[in-house]
């Protein structure tokens, strides 16, 4: 039996997928799937997927990848992989230099009402 | 194999492939899988609220069964007696999680190069050492799944699957979907080709 996960992978990168997703997301009754809850694994699966290679797709786009990524499925994930260690580490250092004084104080002045 | 030969096979597995894609996208419509056995539809669906109770309550019930079983042993006994024969479980952990580590090392170097935009050659001997990594994590791992494979939680579990096919399986007959088995022993005695079959279309539906 051929191995439905390896497909389902292989259909979330297809054109004609990928323009659907998009199109799912902005007009209301164009749907992926008959039905709207209760989703099956394999529905979520696909559906990461399809973000996935969307997320790849705009990363190409704008030239941060070539389009090798989207042959080999190593690539994908280890870039993906990489670039949310790097967001999370450029997250973690913007915090250490960042002072926040959130001191209770009795000062702030709230815009008075019209009228009162 | 001459060329005709090797153009012809390309063509053979294009279309078993675009084929394969088709059937996916079909089953990928609904939450429901329809297949057919023996010249009979078939369909495997999600469980709903009711039904969810009825494999709560057969999973007690067999596990209550499997605690008086003197036999069978629960996963933590079953590691201490292979302690106790030379076979330690905790140093095939151990040697898992150290390859893991490896491995998301490894993967973090190829995703830093693939944006760098570094040659193909260098990408090419990380995916080797990645894969060499992978290989050894799934020995490992198949390792250990046979060593506990006769452990009650994962009697359990095969025990459980069985439950699911008994419940989501539905036939047609005379336009509407019924219920294949009324109850366990029926799925017990049915054939087992059609039991696997519906299985594993279960397992894509849900998870345990």
């Amino acid at each position: 039996m051929y191995n439905i996960y390896t497909l389902t992978r292989e259909l979330s990168k297809l054109t004609k997928m990928q323009n659907l997703f998009i199109v799912a997301k902005k007009v209301n009754n164009i749907h992926l799937f008959r039905n709207s809850n209760d989703l099956s694994d394999i529905q979520l699966y696909f559906l990461s997927m399809l973000f996935l290679y969307e997320n790849l797709n705009q990363e190409i786009e704008i030239e941060h990848i070539t389009d090798k990524v989207l042959t080999n499925d190593l690539y994908a994930e280890s870039y993906l992989l990489w670039k949310r260690n790097k967001k999370e580490d450029n997250t973690k250092s913007d915090f250490s230099h960042r002072h926040l004084h959130l001191v209770p104080t009795n000062k702030i002045n709230f815009n008075k009402k019209e009228g009162n | 194999m001459d060329e005709s030969k090797v153009e012809a096979q390309r063509i053979i597995d294009d279309m078993t492939k675009k084929r394969d894609l088709r059937k996916v996208e079909e089953m990928l419509k609904d939450n429901k899988i329809e297949f057919s056995y023996k010249d009979k539809e078939y369909r495997v669906r999600l469980l709903n609220l009711r039904e969810k109770e009825e494999l709560d309550f057969l999973r007690v019930k067999e596990f209550g069964r499997l605690l008086q079983e003197k036999d069978i042993l629960l996963e933590c006994n079953l590691i201490k007696q292979y302690k106790e024969n030379g076979i330690d479980i905790s140093e095939i952990d151990e040697s898992i999680s150290k390859f893991q580590s490896e491995l998301k090392d490894l993967c973090m170097k190829l995703g830093e190069a693939i944006a760098k935009k570094v040659e193909d050659s260098i990408l090419k001997s990380y995916e080797e050492r990645i894969n060499i990594a992978e290989r050894e994590i799934n020995v490992l791992a198949s390792q250990k799944v046979i060593l506990l494979q006769y452990s009650k939680e994962n009697r359990l579990l095969g025990f459980v699957y069985k439950c699911l096919t008994y419940l989501s399986l539905e036939e047609k007959v005379n336009d509407e979907w019924k219920r294949t088995f009324n109850n366990m022993d029926d799925l017990f005695n049915c054939d087992e080709e059609l039991v696997n079959q519906a299985g594993q279309y279960t397992a894509i539906l849900q998870n345990v």
